[in-house]
This record gives C-alpha cells, sequence and structure tokens, in this order.
C-alpha cells in the first residue's frame, strides 16, 4: 500500500488485486492506474475477471490480498466515503419494478442526501437525458434498453467524480448500443469514466486508454493510439495493374514478410517493421517490373491487437 | 439519516405491493374463521351424528372458546405464514440484485438489515392487530360477550412471539441467497421451538413458545400476564441477537 502514490492525478491505483475462489484465480495480482478525467476501456473476453474486479472496487466483494485506492481513499477503510463521489452501473441493472424511473432516482438521490429542490431538479434532467421523461409506466414494464438508459442514470443522480460502467453495452441491440455509448461519450469531459466490456470498437469509440485483462491477469494497460503503434504489425495493402506473381515469390523470400494474403489482385503483406517496410516494398516492386494501382498502410484493428495481445501473453 | 430513507423505501414497497393486502388479509381470514367456526362446529356435528340416529349433544360454545381457537390458528397456521412472508425478506432482494446495486450508494449493511426487519415487523404487527379486531367484535356478535382485556394481552404475546418468528426467518434470509432454503431452515426451527416446552418443566418456563400456552390460559384465567415474564425476556434476548448476527452475517458477505 505505502508504494502507492496518493496522486491528484490518478483517479484509481490498484495494487497487487487479487481474488481467488476455491479453484479459480479470478483477479491475480492486478496493477493499474486510471487517470483523472480519463475514459478507461477495461478489455477482456468473457470470464476474464472483469466483474469480479469492479465488485472488489465497489465493496460487493473482498479481495483476497492486494489494495486499491478510488480518488485517493483506501477502499477497504473508506467505503461509504468513496460511494458519496463514485457512480456504478452493474451490467445488468437490477431497479426496483415496482417504482417508475422518476421515484427510483429520487430514492437513489435520497440516499445521497440531496437537498429536495435540488434532486427534483436533477431527476427530471437526468429523466431527460435518458429519454425517459413522461414515461408512467413501473420499470418492471421497461425494455432492456429503457432499464440500461435508467441504470446508466441512477449512476450520475451523485454527480459522480467516477463512473465504473459494467458491460453497458452487451445485452443491447444496436440502437440501444448508440444510445448508451452517446450517453457516455457526453459525460468524458467532466468524469473519470471506468468502462469493462469484451466489445471493442465500443472501446475504440469511446475510450482513450485501455487494460486487456485475460483469465485474471493484466495483459497489457495503454494509450489507445500507443497501444495501437506498440502492437501494430503494419499490413500493406498492394493493388497490381499487371500479372504480380514475381513479385509475391520474391516477398517469401524475407523474414521480415510474416505474412501475404492474395485477394484477386491485391496482396495483403504484414511485416515486422512499419519503416522498413515502407522504404523496402516499392523497391522490390520497381525491381520485379510489376506495375502498381495502389499502395495503402492498413492501421490495425483493437480487435487484431487483442487477440495478439491474448495469445502472445 | 440514510438509514431512514432505506426504511421509508421498505414501507413504501409494503404499500406499492400485493404486500399491503395479502398480509392484514392472512390474519383477518384467522380473526374471522375462528368464531364462525367456533360457533358452527357443535351444530355441524349434531346434524351428522343425527343423521347416523346417534344422540349427541355439544356443550353450548363460549367467546372463550372462539378467542381460543383463533390463537390456536395463529399458534399453527398464523406462523406459518408469518415465515412464508418473510423468508425472502433479505434473500430475494440479494437473489434479483436490487440490493447490490442499492449497497454501491452510501447505505450501510447494518442499516439495510435494520430497516427490514423493522418493516417487516410493524406489516406484520399491523395485521395480527387487524385480525385480532375482526376475531374480538365478530365474537361478540355471535356470543355476546368476550373480555377484550384478556384478549388483547393475549394478543400482545402472540404479537412478540411473531417478532422473534421474523427475527429468525431474517437471519436465514440474511444467511441464504436462496429464499425456499431461508424458509425451509425457519419452519424446522419453528417447530423445534413449539417442541420446547413439552421437554422439561425448565423449557415450559423460559422457552419463547411458552407465551402462546400463557396466552390460552390467560384467556380462561388460569394465567396472569405477568406469568409471561420470563419467556417474553428471553423472546426480546432471541430477537436482539438474531438481530445482531443478521448484521454480522450481512457486512461479511460477498454480494
Amino acid at each position: 500500500m505505502s508504494d502507492i502514490k496518493n496522486s491528484s492525478e490518478n483517479t484509481i491505483e490498484i495494487e497487487g488485486l487479487t481474488k481467488k475462489f476455491k479453484n479459480l484465480v479470478a483477479v491475480d495480482h492486478l496493477n493499474l492506474t486510471v487517470k483523472k478525467g480519463s475514459v478507461f476501456g477495461f478489455l477482456g473476453p468473457n470470464g476474464a475477471g472483469k466483474t469480479t474486479t469492479l465488485r472488489l472496487l465497489m465493496g460487493l466483494a473482498r479481495s483476497t490480498s492486494g489494495t486499491a485506492r478510488i480518488l485517493g481513499r483506501d477502499i477497504h477503510n473508506n467505503m461509504l466515503s468513496i460511494r458519496k463521489r463514485i457512480g456504478y452501473l452493474p451490467d445488468v441493472p437490477a431497479l426496483y419494478g415496482w417504482m417508475t424511473a422518476k421515484e427510483y432516482l429520487t430514492f437513489v438521490g435520497e440516499l445521497f442526501n440531496i437537498e429536495q429542490s435540488e434532486l427534483d431538479q436533477r431527476v427530471g434532467s437526468l429523466l431527460e437525458f435518458a429519454d425517459l421523461r413522461g414515461v408512467k409506466t413501473k420499470i418492471g414494464g421497461y425494455s432492456r434498453g429503457m432499464k440500461q438508459r435508467l441504470g446508466l442514470v441512477q449512476s450520475l443522480v451523485n454527480q459522480p467524480e467516477v463512473l465504473f460502467l459494467d458491460e453497458p453495452t452487451s445485452a443491447l441491440d444496436p440502437i440501444g448500443r448508440k444510445e448508451v455509448l452517446d450517453m457516455i461519450e457526453s459525460l468524458a469531459e467532466e468524469t473519470t469514466v471506468f468502462f469493462s466490456t469484451h466489445i471493442l470498437s465500443d472501446v475504440e469509440r469511446v475510450c482513450d486508454t485501455v487494460a486487456i485483462l485475460n483469465k485474471g491477469k493484466l495483459m497489457t494497460e495503454s494509450n489507445l493510439a500507443e497501444l495501437k503503434s506498440r502492437y501494430a504489425q503494419p499490413i500493406f495493402l498492394m493493388e497490381f495493374d499487371s500479372e504480380y506473381s514475381a513479385f509475391k515469390k520474391r516477398l517469401q523470400g524475407f523474414s521480415w514478410v510474416l505474412a501475404i494474403e492474395q485477394e484477386a489482385n491485391k496482396l495483403k503483406i504484414r511485416v515486422d517493421d512499419a519503416k522498413f517496410g515502407q522504404m523496402e516494398l516499392p523497391r522490390l516492386l520497381a525491381q520485379t517490373g510489376v506495375l502498381l494501382r495502389g499502395f495503402e498502410i492498413i492501421e490495425p484493428t483493437l480487435e487484431e491487437i487483442f487477440v495478439q495481445v491474448v495469445e502472445e501473453k | 439519516m440514510n438509514s431512514l430513507k432505506f426504511l421509508k423505501k421498505e414501507f413504501r414497497e409494503i404499500l406499492k405491493t400485493y404486500r399491503i393486502w395479502v398480509v392484514p388479509l392472512v390474519f383477518i381470514l384467522f380473526g374471522l374463521m375462528s368464531p364462525v367456526a367456533t360457533k358452527l362446529l357443535p351444530k355441524i356435528l349434531e346434524g351428522q351424528m343425527k343423521t347416523q340416529n346417534i344422540a349427541f349433544k355439544m356443550p353450548t360454545p363460549t367467546a372463550i372458546e372462539s378467542f381460543s381457537q383463533y390463537f390456536k390458528n395463529l399458534s399453527q397456521m398464523g406462523a406459518l405464514a408469518v415465515i412464508l412472508l418473510s423468508m425472502g425478506i433479505v434473500s430475494e432482494e440479494k437473489a434479483k440484485g436490487t440490493l447490490q446495486l442499492i449497497l454501491t450508494k452510501p447505505v450501510s449493511r447494518t442499516s439495510v438489515i435494520i430497516s427490514k426487519l423493522i418493516a417487516q415487523s410493524v406489516l406484520i404487527s399491523s395485521s395480527v392487530l387487524v385480525g385480532a379486531i375482526c376475531c374480538y367484535f365478530y365474537t361478540l356478535v355471535l356470543f355476546n360477550e368476550g373480555n377484550a382485556v384478556l384478549f388483547s394481552q393475549s394478543t400482545a404475546l402472540y404479537v412478540v412471539y411473531y417478532l422473534l418468528l421474523i427475527a429468525v426467518t431474517l437471519f436465514f434470509s440474511t444467511l441464504f441467497a436462496n429464499q425456499v432454503a431461508a424458509g425451509g431452515v425457519s419452519l424446522i426451527i419453528f417447530f423445534g421451538l413449539t417442541i420446547l416446552p413439552s421437554i422439561s418443566q425448565f423449557m415450559a418456563k423460559y422457552s419463547p413458545y411458552a407465551v402462546t400456552v400463557i396466552a390460552d390460559n390467560i384467556l380462561k384465567k388460569e394465567d396472569v400476564f405477568s406469568k409471561s415474564g420470563w419467556p417474553l425476556l428471553v423472546s426480546v434476548a432471541l430477537i436482539i441477537i438474531l438481530l445482531v448476527l443478521s448484521c454480522q452475517v450481512f457486512s461479511r458477505q460477498e454480494l
């Protein structure tokens, strides 16, 4: 614990956090730092330990070892005071079906001792934000998307400094997903968001920093752009105007060429060094006399990086 | 006071769900059934005997018998109803996940348990009271008699006994994630409690179930209310112990 520096720049600081069940290590010596104001993507396949980590951070489960600080406070001793300043949306938000959305948000606000007139105002704007204003139906009759939107705004009643979202879009249809992601994006300026998911396109859309978790272990943690450049094994897409088998044959002899994929009059070439490939490929092409129509460097997708990180480690 | 906010939610839940109708209805039924059954049973039996040409004369039923029948119903079916109506108070919310979300707000686990116990106790006690009023006045109508003081004293003893059953069920509802398991174990404890007074003189004097015997004796003027001092004291002590244990268990529980 003493090693953790209580930096005001860091909103979440996790050190050696471990959760063991009988025969399973769900979270394995996790070290993580989330900077203030970032939208942090906590990535991992199903069963990686994301939800367990969030439950540990929320005080719903107890860690086997290790510690964590949220807003500079140790979660083991200060959970009640931390909860005043954070928001949490579980993967399946279980809300009281006998309440209306307005009643639920008011109840949550009362738990934070928000003054009545202020609370009325916040509840009104949150209902607007969730597109639930005027909905008089009880929560029990809501669609999954409506529940998820209400689940998200209930986590905002106290205007949290940190927002923990557990797979907020995983069970939603494309429209519901877009709505929830739009809401998260609009929050990003004021709130630090810790966002667990296995949907990589969601991360690419809203997150600036990413950690990849697999089998309870942290695989990597980085700025999204850095991660892309670090794990990127660039792919060059070359389109030809003439017969190119000689060029392909030539490439196969080099160790820096990792893979070649052929698609009609195109070649997808994966190399181990982007800059070297960028210089060498046109030179070799000129030597073989093949006519080039197009030359493009393809950015790796997060999916490709994710698979690479998980497989590599 | 966040504990009061959660208690307020508990009462609102009672008012907005089936519980506000079902629980009082159960005890109103007991309250109305007992005087009718006491009044009609001799006539039904005599009628049946007459068809078999057997001369049979039952003694005329009294208000005391009506009250006694009511308390007999409370000691068995009423107690079962209390357990069945209470077995989900914590475990149901845990299983649904509604408590997990609320417990990520500034709410202490102790306040959740205390709120649950208070709300359920108020609901059951007031339902017993409504049922008792029905029983008393219906007995007055059918039998033209009834000692309100003695009946109230016996009712009060049952309320304390039910509070103990609620505390037992609350404990197991907190301990288990499944409300059927909570209800099952609470029923076993209930049957154990009913057997205790017959085990020894000591148990007959001090065990909580003794209040049901004393309640019946008060009606027949064979005992006075002050005789229930020890079992009442033991019941209250057990309620406090079970409440503390429930809070302890819940505070260490992973949700």
